[in-house]
């Protein structure tokens, strides 16, 4: 809370107010224009260089120096640049939801078609810490924007006796979720390359066969990501794909840490 | 430690250590660190080499359809014209002919596999270039209010906007122009041959654009039936309808008749058997009626999957209240094909039940299509109950209508009749 309000609120507003213009745009018939632009080469190869240059700079870390000088400008520039790329699918999608089902779909959004570099590289950049959720993510960002609006502090666990119930809740949640998804990835993929009249056809299920507005999903995302103002980070830390793998891999990384004969975690 | 030690001096044989291990053996890098890093490392590298191939040196093969991105031929084919109906955005173009409104970077091909993005410019694909030719009886349309016992000269081009499952003529329409073989027929061309058949047998009265998809060949219809009207002949257009209403008044300004299939009364079906939405096929329908083509509309029954009574009673009630009691509606039976065999073919007392339905919502021409010699393919006067109209098939046996009205009470019966 203390670190939002003091380093990225200027960020954060900037994350909030790209989620509503381009909201807007994607609902409005500018949407085109959008579409245009992100599908641009120069578009798709700033995404690639900013991204790559993450990657490298985790990397190299003495070589890159640079890149760690001016964090809120940093900041800004991921989560201005990628923030179309992840926005538009909650505005308009062939889908009736959104984000999973990109590779069977029949005409892709920028995300779609941006989604097999996207999501590869997000997850190793939240190697390091979870780069990518709180430097790049612009959705990351827009929820964030909401945790630092609020002035009192927010609903926490810590302490209470709860705090390990809801941690193993929480962990079965994302391990049922990344399931799923995995499910539907093999399944769409199944159903596309197989047209067949069958019950349950996950294909025919979601398409919704025409590019448009879909305002349950509108809601559901805001009011999720609004939801933040309540629980930082509600939808990142529990039903994002990205933030839920991170998640995972973090615990798992905690438990497999070895003890010393004296009890203490070895680095 | 030893090896780098060894190193310094000189003593040593073999490559040396890589970096990371070295850092490691320095205690730079915990080895938590290192397996991080590698990790990312390893990726990065992978991520790169896909990036390169895939979005470099394929750029976006598999973007859109993946069928149809960059798969347009580098220039226009030979009759090719540019298309109608599209607008020009930026590098891209939008067509504005059917409803997919596809979004076509330079050469790419639209979803009907006929609309293609060359050097900026949306052309068709499909113009002059027919797979299939047949002189057919107008019945076998089905028009039974159109000129009957009459025949057209008819022609279709590869392609099409929709995916039916059961579609018929699968192997025409689910493939581009340029995949199956073709005849180069522009449009002058074909209303002489039209023309010339008609002058060898009268009977010959209409060019027909129909098997697969004439949305798929737009302009050239288009262009075909102002030709041929020149000449005399009438121009009916057989088509599932999923077209914008703009074109679609542009067709209806030019030819005589529209059949439209109207595959469902049900959205879901609509998208999953055919790849479609009903709204812009019900607008369609509503848009012809007011035109001064004519209409009819024809629904294939297909036995578990639009057969419900309930919904035929609603297009009944639909067609009644949208488009008047005297518009033609066939319902036809249904065969297995393309990637619906699994389905028997529909029962003829489902198809006579619609019919039945559909009188009772107050229709007054309903048929029976696709099951030769049953007596609901005669046409019989609304009111007298007259048989006006006797037909075998295909053949029409006996026809007494006069002056379009019936012989018998004087009821004007709605059709083209002459």
């Amino acid at each position: 809370m203390k670190r939002l309000r003091m380093e990225g609120k200027l960020v954060l507003r900037l994350a909030l107010f790209l989620y509503v213009l381009i909201g807007i745009i994607v609902v409005s018939d500018y949407y085109i224009y959008l579409y245009n632009i992100t599908f641009s080469p120069v578009y798709i190869y700033i995404v690639f260089f900013i991204v790559f240059l993450a990657l490298l700079a985790y990397l190299f870390r003495r070589r890159f120096s640079f890149f760690f000088r001016y964090p809120l400008i940093r900041k800004a520039v991921y989560v201005t640049v990628l923030a179309p790329v992840l926005i538009t699918p909650l505005f308009r999608c062939w889908f009736r939801v959104p984000y999973v089902a990109c590779h069977v779909c029949p005409r892709k959004c920028i995300f779609g078609y941006m989604r097999p570099f996207i999501v590869p590289s997000a997850v190793l950049l939240n190697v390091n810490s979870r780069s990518w959720c709180y430097n790049a993510c612009s959705v990351g960002a827009v929820s964030d924007s909401f945790t630092s609006m609020r002035k009192r502090g927010y609903l926490s666990l810590r302490g209470t006796r709860s705090r390990r119930a809801v941690r193993i809740i929480g962990i079965a949640l994302a391990t049922v979720i990344i399931a799923v998804l995995t499910y539907i990835y093999f399944a769409l993929a199944h159903a596309r390359a197989n047209p067949g009249v069958s019950r349950g056809d996950i294909f025919t299920a979601l398409y919704k066969g025409s590019y448009s507005v879909n305002p349950v999903i509108i809601a559901a995302a805001t009011i999720l990501l609004a939801g933040a103002f309540f629980i930082p980070r509600l939808w990142c830390d529990n039903l994002c794909p990205i933030g839920i793998i991170a998640r995972l891999s973090l615990y798992s990384e905690r438990l497999l840490r070895r003890r010393n004969k004296d009890g203490q975690k070895k680095k | 430690m030893a090896r780098k030690r060894s190193k310094k001096s000189g003593e040593g044989k073999g490559e040396p250590l890589p970096k990371g291990i070295r850092a490691i053996l320095r205690k730079d890098i915990s080895r938590r660190e290192f397996i991080k890093k590698s990790i990312v490392g390893a990726g990065t590298l992978a991520l790169g080499v896909y990036s390169i191939d895939h979005y470099i040196l394929n750029r976006g093969r598999d973007l859109f359809s993946g069928i149809f991105n960059r798969d347009a031929p580098s220039t226009p084919p030979l009759f090719s014209r540019e298309a109608e109906f599209y607008v020009k955005k930026g590098n891209m173009v939008q067509c504005k002919l059917c409803p997919f409104e596809c979004i076509l970077g330079e050469g790419d091909r639209g979803h009907c596999r006929t609309r293609a993005n060359i050097n900026g410019k949306l052309y068709t694909l499909a113009y002059g270039n027919p797979c299939t030719i047949h002189i057919d009886p107008i019945e076998k349309k089905p028009l039974f209010h159109f000129l009957p016992k009459t025949k057209a000269f008819s022609l279709a081009v590869g392609g099409c906007n929709l995916r039916c499952m059961y579609c018929q003529n699968w192997e025409i329409s689910q493939v581009k122009p340029e995949s199956v073989e073709e005849y180069e027929l522009p449009p002058e061309r074909l209303a002489e041959a039209a023309s010339q058949t008609h002058q060898k047998d009268n009977s010959i009265k209409t060019i027909a654009y129909t098997y697969s998809e004439p949305v798929a060949f737009y302009e050239y219809v288009l262009d075909s039936a102002r030709a041929s009207s020149n000449r005399g002949l009438k121009n009916v257009i057989i088509t599932s309808g999923y077209i914008n209403k703009k074109p679609l008044l542009k067709w209806a300004g030019v030819v005589d008749a529209i059949k439209i299939d109207l595959k469902g009364f049900n959205e879901k079906f609509y998208r999953k058997i055919n790849g479609a939405e009903l709204e812009g096929v019900l607008r369609s329908i509503k848009t012809v009626a007011k035109s001064r083509a004519f209409l009819e509309v024809v629904n294939l029954v297909v036995p578990t999957l639009n057969d419900n009574y309930d919904e035929l009673r609603q297009m009944a009630s639909w067609l009644r209240h949208n488009i008047g009691k005297d518009t033609p509606l066939h319902f036809s039976r249904f065969y297995p094909n393309y990637r619906l065999r699994n389905l028997p073919p529909t029962p003829i007392n489902t198809l006579r039940k619609a019919r039945e339905i559909a009188l009772d919502e107050g229709l007054h021409y309903v048929y029976i299509g696709n099951v030769p010699h049953d007596t609901y393919e005669n046409t019989y006067c609304p009111k007298c109950k007259a048989l006006l109209i006797e037909r075998i098939g295909y053949f029409v046996k006996k026809n007494v209508i006069k002056n379009g009205r019936c012989p018998y009470c004087g009821t004007k019966i709605n059709g083209v009749w002459s």
